[in-house]
């Protein structure tokens, strides 16, 4: 009753002309920039972020929420048309996506891409209404000992999650945490690892980080890529972006499994929507009558990772919107908006910024429906954006990049911070080394310092607290368990094969 | 040698021991623990500890594998497009003192066109007129529009 409440009370702030508005202008704009190959959910809203500065909280939000979506739904377009994922989620889509528009059915391909992202979508939001008050009650009950040992079970599945080398994760973790303990103590005021530069003293603003490190850094590892590939025509005529009946059919199972497996996924720390749509396709093609047709252009094969990778929308937005604990890239972006805003996530939004919290729930539902209404009439329109030179698009991008940045720090000290992050994003993959964890240690260091600190002094120094409470206990056996895991693994396969 | 410098795992282990151990040796300079609780050198101590702890494990992991061989010619993927990143980046390092001295429109306008010309190989003209619309678009945008600060020229003063 709660949730229903209070969705009708966030339908009534997400309907208001101005919020419409700026849903409409986040969906187009996510959808503009996520077709774009290379840029995803994460660099799109940290570039567009410092579009946002003077808007209040409630419109804020909402346009970033559009972005975030519209990016999704634009990065399948390119996976279908040019079988280059617009972002990594999509690039499960170019299996099918790819093949289907290949057979001449580019039309049908984009059609089920938008009606699975519509479909899981909504249904992943549903979860997220009728799942976020209880949580958000039960979330009440922590303090700082629970929210710590939290934060290190989400820093945990992110370690194990995000990464081929769990050491290289681990590695890239700290580093953000260090980036996050540059500045002034919080507690003593103490100036720490500033190297004498007095900028640096009140810390490195987010935004410096996240533009760096994704548009920056996925710029300059486009124009190393200098991937060419031949765009396919999108038939003219809605009726041709329509599926036939028997292909909608094949999907029925898709939409389902895309809707509870992106979700599911969605709330785990560190898997986000590629995970979700890799897993979804694999469950796919398991039970599927005719596991020969995938990879040919089966739709069911395109539907269910459409599907996940906008379901996993819901379930990535569930801890962020009730603990205040982002679990990806993308979510650790909009809380630092929302925190820039001046609004906390966490269990007491719902009550302290009913508006905020209600209204973005309501205006992703708004969001879904604009997405589907406006990407499939005007998806062969949206296209062109891949027929603009890269000698344009991309040092625009840049100019975006560095005058976003700029506008966040007012000082040109954080345009070289910020060409320092590009350089450090560019390396990453290089070495094999993710930048979500980068990412979320460098948003989650702060609390989780803080958290820690509050926890050991409110035992006057007996680090026992953090297991004597039981949330935090169970939390803390769950972190270990994770952590511990993949060296289980290894010695029972040792143990494998030194029996065989 | 070249084996192992050439190895990522090697270079980005023993940087990142480096900074590990730099950060573990300035936070025991500061408070770690007091009777109170931790002190500012208390969460630093642990991450730098586990940072030079891993880097450790990575890099000696890579010395015990031998390194890697020279990559040959057709697996050395667009080597170009490798020196056209570095010079982007270079360029935009450029823009920070450009756009000190000259502010936002001629600064970044410069530096594009050295991007669109060099990076782009796209024709004098072409690259000047490009870098013009874009560095003005962006004016328009931040500047007028969003009024979002933008560089300012150290000697004109706008």
């Amino acid at each position: 009753m709660e949730a229903l409440n209070g969705l009708l009370h966030g339908f009534g702030i997400a309907m208001l002309p101005t919020n419409i508005f700026w849903c409409f202008v986040g969906c187009f704009l996510g959808t503009v920039i996520g077709i774009l190959p290379g840029l995803g959910p994460a660099a799109t809203i940290s570039l567009l972020l410092p579009l946002t500065y003077t808007m209040d909280p409630t419109g804020g939000i909402i346009m970033l929420a559009g972005i975030y979506y519209g990016a999704k739904y634009g990065g399948s377009t390119t996976s279908i048309l040019l079988n280059m994922p617009g972002e990594a989620s999509s690039v499960v889509s170019c299996i099918d996506g790819y093949q289907m528009a290949r057979n001449g059915r580019a039309g049908a391909a984009l059609g089920i891409a938008a009606i699975a992202s519509f479909v899981a979508g909504t249904v992943g939001l549903l979860l997220m209404t009728f799942v976020a008050p209880p949580i958000a009650n039960f979330a009440l009950s922590f303090s700082s000992p629970e929210y710590f040992a939290l934060m290190v079970m989400g820093l945990s599945l992110v370690v194990l999650l995000s990464g081929k080398s769990m050491i290289k994760s681990v590695l890239s973790l700290v580093f953000g945490l260090w980036l996050a303990t540059i500045g002034t103590d919080l507690f003593t005021a103490q100036a720490r690892f500033v190297f004498g530069h007095s900028e640096l003293l009140g810390g490195i603003e987010f935004m410096t980080v996240a533009i760096g490190i994704f548009a920056i850094a996925e710029i300059l590892l486009n124009i190393e890529a200098k991937e060419k590939s031949e765009l396919l025509t999108v038939p003219k005529g809605l009726r041709n972006l329509l599926p036939s009946w028997a292909e909608l059919k094949a999907c029925r199972f898709a939409f389902l499994n895309g809707s509870v497996t992106g979700f599911i996924i969605g709330l785990l720390p560190g898997a986000g929507a590629t995970v979700a749509s890799f897993v979804s396709y694999g469950i796919e093609k398991a039970v599927s009558k005719h596991p020969e047709r995938f990879g040919q252009g089966a739709p069911e094969g395109l539907a269910a990772p459409e599907g996940a990778n906008n379901a996993d929308t819901g379930g990535a937005l569930l801890p962020l919107l009730t603990f205040g604990i982002p679990s990806g890239s993308s979510t650790a972006v909009l809380l630092s908006a929302l925190i820039l805003w001046g609004v906390k996530p966490g269990p007491l939004m719902m009550t302290e910024s009913p508006d905020v919290f209600w209204g973005l729930v309501a205006s992703l539902y708004i969001g879904n429906v604009v997405l589907l209404v406006m990407n499939l009439p005007l998806v062969g329109v949206f296209a062109q954006i891949l027929r603009v030179p890269l000698y344009i698009l991309h040092p625009a991008i840049l100019g975006v990049a560095v005058a976003g940045a700029y506008g966040a720090a007012g000082n040109l000290f954080d345009i070289s911070l910020l060409l320092i992050f590009g350089f450090i994003g560019f390396l990453l993959p290089k070495g094999g080394f993710p930048s979500a964890p980068l990412i979320l240690g460098f948003v989650l260091g702060q609390p989780m310092e803080r958290a820690i600190r509050q926890s050991l002094a409110m035992s006057v120094g007996d680090p026992i607290i953090l297991v004597d409470r039981p949330i935090s206990a169970v939390l803390l056996v769950i972190a270990l368990l994770i952590l511990v895991s993949p060296l289980w693994r290894r010695f029972r396969h040792m143990r494998a094969a030194a029996t065989a | 040698m070249l084996r192992y410098l050439r190895d990522p795992n090697i270079l980005f282990g023993s940087g990142l021991s480096v900074l590990g151990l730099y950060i573990v040796q300035q936070s025991l300079g500061w408070v770690v623990y007091e009777r109170d609780g931790p002190g500012p050198g208390f969460f630093p101590l642990i991450y730098g500890g586990a940072m030079l702890f891993f880097a450790l494990w990575l890099t000696l992991k890579a010395l015990r594998a031998g390194g890697v061989a020279a990559p040959r010619p057709e697996d050395e993927l667009n080597a170009s497009g490798r020196w056209e990143a570095i010079a982007t980046l270079v360029a935009l390092a450029a823009s920070v003192p450009l756009m000190w001295a000259f502010g936002f429109i001629p600064g970044f306008g410069l530096v594009l066109f050295f991007i669109i010309r060099v990076v782009f190989a796209r024709p004098t003209l072409n690259a000047a007129i490009v870098a013009t619309c874009i560095a003005g678009a962006l004016y328009l945008g931040f500047a007028e529009l969003l009024q979002s600060p933008l560089p300012a020229s150290a000697i004109w003063g706008f």
